[in-house]
């Protein structure tokens, strides 16, 4: 019906182009006649050029070489004993595979992240690990 | 036609290093624009990392950038909680530590310079799920059900909280002009939304 309101999930989904069909058709007539929900397309479009026009934030090169030292100054799990000392990973799959618990890579949802052992630690408490082993090592 | 001998034989693990090289970009990018500052973007992908390096058994061709993102917006929805029942919690001990790694140099100047504070303002100020979505929708581009997976949530949910934080994002930005153009009447301007595609 052309003269009922657009939802707010069909006004997100009209200005993405994701809606089909009658749907889209439907929409498409209804935001050429009135004006309320044109202008609601509209900002949300707004948004989303106003989003992608900001500059991305670089990655800072500190943190890529931390990243890539990570197998260096890491055991895949601090928890279980490790079958090759840390030292050992040579940046492949396969030896870290050796030392990697099968359950510890199911989806991760947030309660499972509080009984983590990085979780303990706070994010915060887990990256000053790192950053103290990086700076240790350089 | 060629016939190979073994079970699986295309698909060759990536190193450690392809891995970084490959996803730490985007990762960081993401982490940044959830949490808003660069300390918390560092240690939020850090901790993705070590997550990723951790499991890395289990990765199944096709589902590594899922996988980040999840990782990383379930780390990130944790931070913002802990946050919420800690709010004058102490420094953590190793604090100073975590600082001297993080000190801001030169570089840092050079983000804050750059990034469009006022678009990062206006999403620090959406509520966190507002902030995921649209985060994941207009700036990751996934599409409403890789977002509804990666949350958790069903599709309609998040329609409706990408609506909300962008007409929350739309306000708090309408007092300037130069980043929000108005759009002439009858032109609708095509806003590719790359997961929308195929819907």
């Amino acid at each position: 019906m052309s003269s009922t309101h657009l939802s707010d999930e069909a006004v997100a989904a009209f200005a993405d182009g994701v809606l089909r069909g009658n749907a889209r058709s439907r929409a498409a007539r209804h935001v050429d006649t009135c004006v309320e929900c044109r202008q609601a397309v509209r900002a949300q479009r707004e948004a989303v050029l106003a989003l992608r026009q900001a500059p991305a934030p670089a990655l800072p090169a500190g943190l890529f070489e931390r990243l890539r030292g990570l197998p260096a100054v890491s055991p895949a799990n601090p928890d279980a004993q490790p079958a090759e000392p840390p030292a050992a990973a040579s940046g492949l799959f396969a030896p870290m595979a050796a030392f990697v618990p099968a359950d510890t890579s199911r989806p991760l949802s947030s309660d499972e992240a509080d009984d983590d052992a990085g979780a303990r630690h706070g994010v915060w408490g887990l990256a000053a690990l790192f950053t103290a082993r990086a700076r240790r090592r350089s | 036609m060629t016939v190979e001998t073994a079970d699986q034989p295309t698909w060759v693990p990536p190193t450690w290093d392809e891995v970084v090289r490959e996803h730490a970009d985007r990762v960081y990018r993401l982490a940044f624009r959830l949490s808003g500052n660069r300390a918390d973007a560092e240690d939020l992908t850090q901790e993705t990392f070590v997550r990723v390096f951790r499991s890395l058994s289990q990765y199944s061709p096709g589902t590594f950038e899922g996988w980040l993102h999840r990782i990383t917006t379930n780390l990130f929805l944790d931070m913002v909680r802990r946050r919420q029942r800690i709010r004058f919690d102490a420094l953590p001990e190793d604090a100073a530590d975590r600082l001297a790694g993080t000190s801001a140099g030169p570089e840092q100047s050079y983000d804050e310079r750059n990034l469009d504070p006022e678009v990062q303002a206006a999403l620090d100020a959406l509520p966190p799920d507002f902030r995921v979505a649209v985060v994941l929708c207009d700036l990751e581009q996934l599409s409403y059900e890789e977002i509804a997976a990666t949350l958790g949530i069903k599709v309609g949910t998040v329609r409706s909280r990408i609506h909300r934080g962008r007409v929350l994002l739309r306000e708090a930005l309408a007092h300037r002009a130069p980043g929000v153009r108005p759009v002439e009447p009858g032109v609708e301007p095509e806003v590719a939304v790359a997961g929308g595609v195929g819907l």
